[in-house]
């Protein structure tokens, strides 16, 4: 079974067609990059994987969207619940104006009914998983907001590896960092890999070459191409996608 | 033109240079070895000098493009293609240079009429114009010229296999210690230039590497079809 798949998913913000009829299937435990130019629907499809389109006014959505093979489309599936299963890091990083250890076990109170001493657990857990650790376990009772940058999105990234998500989302999770975090963030994605399925939404084309398996590249709403990040990268088959990757678009 | 088409631009130009330098070195071979002006054939080696600074020219320009656009697809597959070219050229002007210091050297030392019993000659035309027709499928990405080359070759092979029977036939005659080790040195020089057509031959996987983007080696397919 596929950890994620798409059938001719189409949306609609009121009369704009946001994305048109995007299927793909991809395994777990694979990272999936989306590109694609601004306004080409990537996010829309990122956003699409944990409802939270939903909030938006004049969505509407056609086609099916599976993941572990349950369409999260379906009027059985509570959003809420699904977004327990499908963990989100954003562009900037957005910690809670708590401490660093109230910041990784805040999702863990609101979501399950466990004791302090296995909070504790699971929030070094999701540390040491977002490689932060070392660098905070003598100060987690310290603000999150007096983190740097790079660190405050591993805390962001720990915090939703926290509650053990299904799927984990990134949309432009280093964009708003310098280099060295940026290479411990793509570092850190390729360790998650081999527990998680990931999909991040990426503007930085040599990112995606890096760190993902796969790599679907959006154009108008549409899925031009989606191969194997090796075979996109060298030999795209279609020539929408060389000329975007080749930097001849437009 | 965006900045990395003309980056590629300039690439393409420099590598042109770089095979113009070979295409003299071979073109002089082949001039020096039907005129029989053996003396000639030993300028080789200094069209080699000059194409050294053309080489790395060829290495910076590609190092170049890697690190400050980082290609990717065909631009990408371009680099990678005339890298491998560089290198292949690089060992074809290499031997071409051996080839002209050993034929000048030996071939003054063999007593008429067996130099032009050699049928050398052939063997330089065959393989200029097999590495020739690599060339030309390279820079016009020309596969059906790439794919075509087994052809040409296989004239390579058979001037190669008549060029070795006539360098045995005269090795079993009575000779000089000194005639002797000519021939040797012919001989060297021979398989060196089937060694020269090999090169030409990768030069062309090279080019349906960049036009397709597929690893061809013709050696191995023509080993797995004499296996098969």
């Amino acid at each position: 079974m596929y950890k994620l798949e798409a059938h001719k998913v189409s949306v609609w913000y009121g009369s704009y067609k946001a994305l048109d009829e995007v299927s793909l299937a991809l395994e777990r435990n694979q990272v999936l990059a989306l590109i694609g130019p601004s306004g080409c629907g990537k996010s829309t499809f990122l956003r699409l994987l944990n409802r939270m389109n939903d909030f938006i006014e004049g969505f509407r959505m056609e086609g099916r969207l599976l993941i572990d093979g349950e369409d999260i489309y379906s009027p059985e599936v509570d959003p809420v619940y699904l977004r327990r299963r499908v963990g989100m890091v954003f562009q900037k990083p957005t910690p809670f104006p708590f401490s660093i250890y109230e910041n990784v076990a805040y999702g863990l109170r609101l979501q399950n009914r466990l004791k302090e001493s296995q909070i504790r657990e699971r929030v070094e857990q999701a540390l040491r998983q977002a490689a932060l650790w070392d660098e905070v376990k003598d100060n987690l009772k310290k603000s999150a907001l007096a983190l740097s940058g790079g660190q405050q999105q591993r805390l962001c990234i720990a915090r939703a590896l926290a509650v053990r998500p299904s799927l984990l989302l990134m949309d432009e999770p280093t964009s708003a960092l310098d280099p060295i975090s940026t290479a411990k963030i793509e570092e850190l994605i390729h360790e998650l890999r081999s527990t998680y399925t990931i999909v991040i939404v990426t503007h930085n084309m040599q990112q995606a070459a890096r760190i993902s398996d796969m790599t679907a590249f959006f154009y108008m709403g549409r899925l031009v191409e989606y191969d194997r990040t090796k075979d996109f990268f060298t030999n795209p088959k279609h020539p929408e996608t060389l000329r975007y990757i080749t930097g001849r678009f437009g | 033109m965006s900045l990395i088409e003309t980056e590629i631009a300039k690439l393409r130009a420099r590598a042109y240079q770089v095979v113009h330098h070979v295409r003299r070195q071979l073109h002089l071979l082949e001039e020096g070895v039907r005129l029989r002006e053996w003396k000639r054939l030993m300028e080789i080696e200094k069209l080699r000098a000059e194409a050294l600074e053309e080489d790395m020219r060829l290495d910076r320009r590609c190092a170049r493009i890697l690190a400050l656009h980082q290609p990717v697809a065909n631009d990408l597959r371009l680099v990678l293609a005339v890298l491998r070219m560089h290198f292949y050229l690089d060992e074809i002007g290499e031997r071409l240079a051996t080839i002209g210091r050993r034929l000048a050297q030996a071939m003054p030392e063999i007593a008429p009429p067996a130099p032009e019993n050699i049928p050398i000659v052939q063997l330089v035309s065959s393989v200029r114009r097999l590495l020739e027709l690599c060339l030309e499928a390279f820079f016009e990405s020309d596969m059906e010229k790439a794919k075509r080359i087994d052809a040409e070759d296989e004239v390579v092979d058979q001037a190669y296999d008549i060029c070795m029977r006539h360098i045995i036939q005269a090795l079993t005659a009575p000779l000089s210690e000194r005639e002797a080790a000519a021939w040797l040195e012919i001989a060297i020089a021979v398989k060196t230039l089937e060694k020269v057509a090999d090169y030409a031959i990768d030069i062309a996987d090279a080019s349906i590497y960049y036009a397709e983007g597929v690893y061809y080696w013709h050696r191995f397919a023509r080993r797995s079809d004499t296996s098969s």
